[in-house]
Order: C-alpha cells, then sequence, then structure tokens
C-alpha cells in the first residue's frame, strides 16, 4: 500500500507540470502585450518597452515558463491587473464564501443524493423509486441559473424565507446566521448534483443486489438493515466515493453560474468579472488551482479505491 | 437510420421528446413567419406588459416581446448546439479513433485529453472566451474544444474494442490500408454508441451555451437567446417574472427531450458497446 501511494502521488508531478504548460500557454495565446495591458492605454511605446524588458517577456518562451512555473511552486501566482495585489490574496479575501458555499452544496449532494439512491434501490418499482427517478431526471436537465432564479422567486420574494442575494461573512455581525444566505445558493448548487448522485446509487446498488451473496445473507435470516447497509452499499462504495469526489470539483466550479445569480462575493463571481475586465492573472491563477485541485481529488480517489479494495492495485 | 425511428418509435415518451425536438427545428427555420414582432424592436409604451392575446410571454423591459425572442432563441439554440456537436464529433472521433488504433501516438494525444480534461468544463469555456472574446463563433470553437475530449475519450474506448475483432484481423490480412480501416470498419462501427453520445452532448452543450449567455459571456446581446433573456429577466424577477420563467421552460424541455431521445437509443445499442458509454 504505501508503494502504491508513493508512486500514485509521484504520478502527480508529470500531471501538474501538463496542467501548468497549458495554464502558462493560456497567457501566451492572449491578443496584446500583458505589459501594455498592465500600464493601460496611456502609456509611450517606450514606458512599454521598458516594462516588457522588466517583465522578461522578451526571452524565450521556454526560460518564461520555467520562471513562472518555479514561482507557482512557491506559491506566487503573479499580480492582478486590476486590483494591484497579488492573485493569491485576491483569491484568499473570497475563499469564505466559496468554501461554505461548496461545503453546504456537498452536504445537499450527499444528503439527499445517496439516502433517495439506496431507497429506490431498494424499493424498487415502487412509487418512491418512481417520484426519485423523475425527479432526477428533472434535476439533471434544468441549468442551474434558471433552477436558482425560481429558489429565489420563490422562497425568497414570494415567501420571504430567505434572503434574495449576498453574503456578509459569519465572522462578521450575524455570526454563523449569515449561513442563511447560503442556503438557496446551496440548494442551486446541489440539487442537479443530488440528482446525478442518486441515480448512480440506484444503478450501482441494484446491480449489487442481484448478486448471490446477497440472498445468502437475506437467508441466513440478517436483518433487512444489516443487508442492506452493511453487505451491499459497502461494496457499491468505490463508484459512488469516485462520483462524490468529482462532485467537489464540479460544485467548485459551478459555483461560477451560482455566486453570480446570487451576487456572493465568492471566487466564481471573480473569475466572472476577471473575464470581463481582462484580469487574466487571476483568471489563470483559479484555472490552475481547480485543476490542481482536480489532480489532487483524482489521487485522493485512487488512493480510496486501493483502501476499500485491496484487489486494486495499478 | 432505420435502427434510429425504431428505438424511438419504441416508447411514447421518447416519441414525444422526438417530435418536440423537430417542432423545434421547424420553428427555427420559420421563426418570422410564427411571430408577429420583430424580437429586437424596443417600444417603450408596451414595458413590461404581463402575458396576454397580443403578447403571449409578456414584455421585456424595453417592451420587446418575449414570445418572439423566445423563438428567434430557438435558431441560436439549435445552431450552437448543432455546430458545437458537430465540431467536437468530427474532432473527437479522429483523435480518440487515431489514439486508439497507432498506440503510440495515441498515447501522447490521449494524455493531451486528459489534461483538457482536468479544467472543469466552465472554467475552461470562460478561460478560451477570455481570449476569443464575445461572439457566436467563438462560443462554438470555446464548447467545442470543452467537448471534444470527451467524445475522444469514448472513441478511443470503442476504437480499442473493435480493433480486437476479427474482421479487423481479416481486413488486416487482406492488406487494407490503415486509413481505410479506420475510416470504413472502426469509425462507421462505432457510429451508433458515438450518436448516442451525440445526443447527451447537445443536451450538455444547450445548457453551457445558456450558462454563458447567462452570465453575459457568450453571444453578443443583439442575438437574442435563451440564456441572455433569462439573464435580462433577472433584474426584473420581482415585477416580470414571465421575462425569465418562458425561456427556461423552453431549455429545461430541450435538454430533457434529447436525454430522453438519448436514453431510448442507448437501450436499442448493443451491449457490449453500451457498457462503455
Amino acid at each position: 500500500m504505501g508503494t502504491y501511494i508513493v508512486r500514485r502521488v509521484l504520478g502527480l508531478i508529470p500531471a501538474m507540470l501538463l496542467v501548468s504548460v497549458v495554464a502558462f500557454m493560456f497567457m501566451h495565446f492572449i491578443p496584446g502585450n500583458p505589459a501594455a495591458v498592465r500600464l493601460g492605454p496611456s502609456a509611450t511605446t517606450e514606458q512599454i518597452e521598458r516594462l516588457t524588458e522588466k517583465m522578461g517577456l522578451n526571452e524565450p518562451v521556454y526560460i518564461q515558463f520555467e520562471r513562472w512555473f518555479w514561482q507557482v511552486l512557491q506559491g506566487d501566482f503573479g499580480e492582478s491587473l486590476f486590483f494591484q495585489q497579488s492573485v493569491l490574496s485576491v483569491i484568499g479575501s473570497r475563499a469564505e464564501t466559496s468554501i461554505l458555499l461548496a461545503t453546504l452544496g456537498m452536504m445537499v449532494v450527499v444528503l439527499v443524493g445517496l439516502p433517495l439512491g439506496v431507497i429506490s434501490a431498494v424499493r424498487r418499482n415502487t412509487w418512491i423509486d418512481q417520484v426519485s427517478l423523475t425527479v432526477s431526471f428533472l434535476g439533471a436537465g434544468i441549468p442551474d441559473f434558471w433552477l436558482g432564479l425560481l429558489l429565489m422567486l420563490v422562497f425568497a420574494v414570494t415567501l420571504g424565507w430567505f434572503p434574495t442575494s449576498g453574503f456578509p461573512s459569519v465572522f462578521a455581525e450575524g455570526g454563523i446566521a449569515n449561513l442563511r444566505y447560503l442556503v438557496l445558493p446551496a440548494l442551486t448548487l446541489g440539487i442537479p448534483n443530488a440528482a446525478l448522485l442518486t441515480r448512480l446509487t440506484r444503478s450501482s446498488m441494484l446491480e449489487i443486489l442481484s448478486l448471490d451473496y446477497i440472498s445468502t445473507a437475506k437467508a441466513k435470516g440478517l436483518p433487512q438493515r444489516t443487508v442492506i447497509l452493511k453487505h451491499a452499499l459497502r461494496n457499491c462504495a468505490i463508484p459512488v466515493i469516485t462520483t462524490i469526489a468529482f462532485t467537489l470539483v464540479i460544485l467548485m466550479a459551478q459555483a461560477v453560474v451560482t455566486e453570480s445569480v446570487f451576487a456572493l462575493p465568492g471566487i466564481g463571481r471573480l473569475v466572472i468579472s476577471s473575464v470581463l475586465r481582462r484580469d487574466y492573472p487571476v483568471l489563470q491563477g483559479v484555472l490552475l488551482l481547480t485543476a490542481f485541485l482536480y489532480l489532487f481529488v483524482n489521487l485522493l480517489a485512487d488512493v480510496a479505491y486501493g483502501l476499500l479494495d485491496p484487489r486494486i492495485r495499478y | 437510420m432505420k435502427w434510429f425511428l425504431k428505438a424511438i418509435r419504441k416508447r411514447k415518451v421518447s416519441l414525444i421528446a422526438f417530435s418536440y425536438l423537430m417542432l423545434l427545428v421547424v420553428i427555427a427555420v420559420f421563426a418570422p413567419l410564427i411571430t408577429g414582432y420583430d424580437p429586437l424592436r424596443i417600444d417603450p409604451s408596451i414595458r413590461l406588459f404581463n402575458p396576454r392575446g397580443t403578447h403571449l410571454f409578456g414584455t421585456d423591459s424595453f417592451g420587446r416581446d418575449v414570445f418572439s425572442r423566445t423563438v428567434y432563441g430557438t435558431r441560436q439554440t439549435l445552431l450552437t448546439g448543432v455546430s458545437i456537436v458537430g465540431f467536437s464529433l468530427f474532432f473527437g472521433t479522429f483523435v480518440g479513433a487515431i489514439s486508439g488504433y497507432f498506440k503510440r501516438l495515441g498515447s501522447v494525444l490521449m494524455r493531451i485529453m486528459d489534461i483538457l480534461m482536468s479544467f472543469p468544463d466552465i472554467m475552461l469555456a470562460l478561460a478560451l472566451m477570455a481570449i476569443f472574446g464575445r461572439g457566436l463563433f467563438n462560443v462554438i470553437i470555446a464548447i467545442g474544444i470543452v467537448f471534444t475530449p470527451r467524445i475522444a475519450r469514448l472513441m478511443f474506448g470503442l476504437t480499442l474494442e473493435i480493433r480486437e475483432t476479427t474482421y479487423i484481423e481479416s481486413a488486416r490480412a487482406l492488406g487494407v490500408s490503415h486509413w481505410r480501416i479506420l475510416t470504413h470498419y472502426i469509425i462507421i462501427n462505432a457510429l451508433s454508441p458515438i450518436i448516442v453520445q451525440a445526443s447527451f452532448t447537445f443536451a450538455f452543450c444547450i445548457i453551457a451555451v445558456a450558462s454563458l449567455d447567462f452570465l453575459g459571456v457568450g453571444v453578443p446581446p443583439y442575438i437574442p437567446s435563451w440564456g441572455g433573456i433569462v439573464s435580462e429577466g433577472r433584474t426584473y424577477l420581482t415585477r416580470a417574472p414571465w421575462i425569465m420563467v418562458f425561456p427556461g421552460i423552453a431549455i429545461v424541455l430541450t435538454t430533457l427531450s434529447l436525454n430522453l431521445v438519448g436514453d431510448a437509443l442507448r437501450d436499442a445499442l448493443d451491449p457490449r458497446l453500451r457498457r462503455l458509454l
């Protein structure tokens, strides 16, 4: 197991390097000279040339990449063109909203998707199954921005149960109660993904429930609870855990839309405003961090397989 | 084609879904005949009318008819959707088939696809839109690039499966050229699962395009789009909810129909290939 983990971690290095190359090239494809963008339209040719020289943009691409990559490894993602601060601190100042939103969204996914999937598999072809299948089918087809607006229209505007938009920090006045601002966004983010998890859990549970050892367990007279939770659910853990792990990355990415609907001060909205402001270093930073997160989650999922199922060795 | 129609006809719900999609095509083609209003005409005297006989879906904050904007949005949706699916199908099938057939080249190509897939869809699309700038054509390229690796991954798996069959071996023994084996044996035999995947991809594309339009980084605002209308409607959520409701329903119905058609086609597929989807 130890060598397996070490091998997988070492395998992460080339992947991270390649992802970085893509993110670096992204900056290079952008029309215009970054030095000119930073100085603004009023800059003289001489000023632009001087900054170009200073930023090392005249050097060969591979030397530029090498320097940039070392900086990234040291946590230096460059400076935002708009905020005049380091990219990392710009992203960091918005991390609270995004992390809380992703956590709450994840709770919706797991607490709704998993039980619903198990129940529909166990009570196959009953009304519960039909309802959950229909709902999960609908959930997968609704665009999240529209779902968010509908939830806002019903629960915030009409019923007034939740605030419509914004999110004051939990460290600000109001404390933990400020989380109520994130309830609707978390549902918006969670419901479509819960729908996917329901479908997946249902189909993998059905596959396992039809196996012989489940019949044996039932024939032994074990209570149904034990059969379902211990014998069946544990054995469909691998696909379910993979889906849950990747849902985390998907939630971080889809937050772009949700945060924009509910005007939340998170990383997602930072991405949109950076696209509109052409603040490329910030975009590059977020792009790189999400890709690293994806690779890391991929690694965790693989290690989890190894722990859950001793037969798996790559 | 026969296989396609047979699969659709099997279930009533997929037949309804397919008919709805055909209806959309008709609406898109004959949009000017269906609507009585220019989708772009601004008329402040009829601002924010609620749905009524003369304006089925009401009017927006500029007095534009939401019904005719939604109808014209069908054009944009189908045009971008078909183009994106075409783009990703063309490049994805090509890359996947070559990678599966020529193993050494394949390991490099599929590695590139894997890297593209490690950026979440919406993030990659946004980054590409930041490079390209707003525009109909740019949306097609950006989202096309996002979906190409998915098709390539599927085609790669299919090619690995198909190339081990005996008819490929016999074709090779007969001296059929690699190129001809790829196009006439492998791609032809992989076509049905690819078509199934295309209908799911189409549904994803519609949501992706609408999301970009909603976020204001997709097609320019003078082209009516479903995502764009919803985005305009959110400012008037309390006063005029109909602006965002109708185009939203159009999106949901379309993606559901595509998923239903895709499900019906998948069920009709050879079980050996279905596993890969």
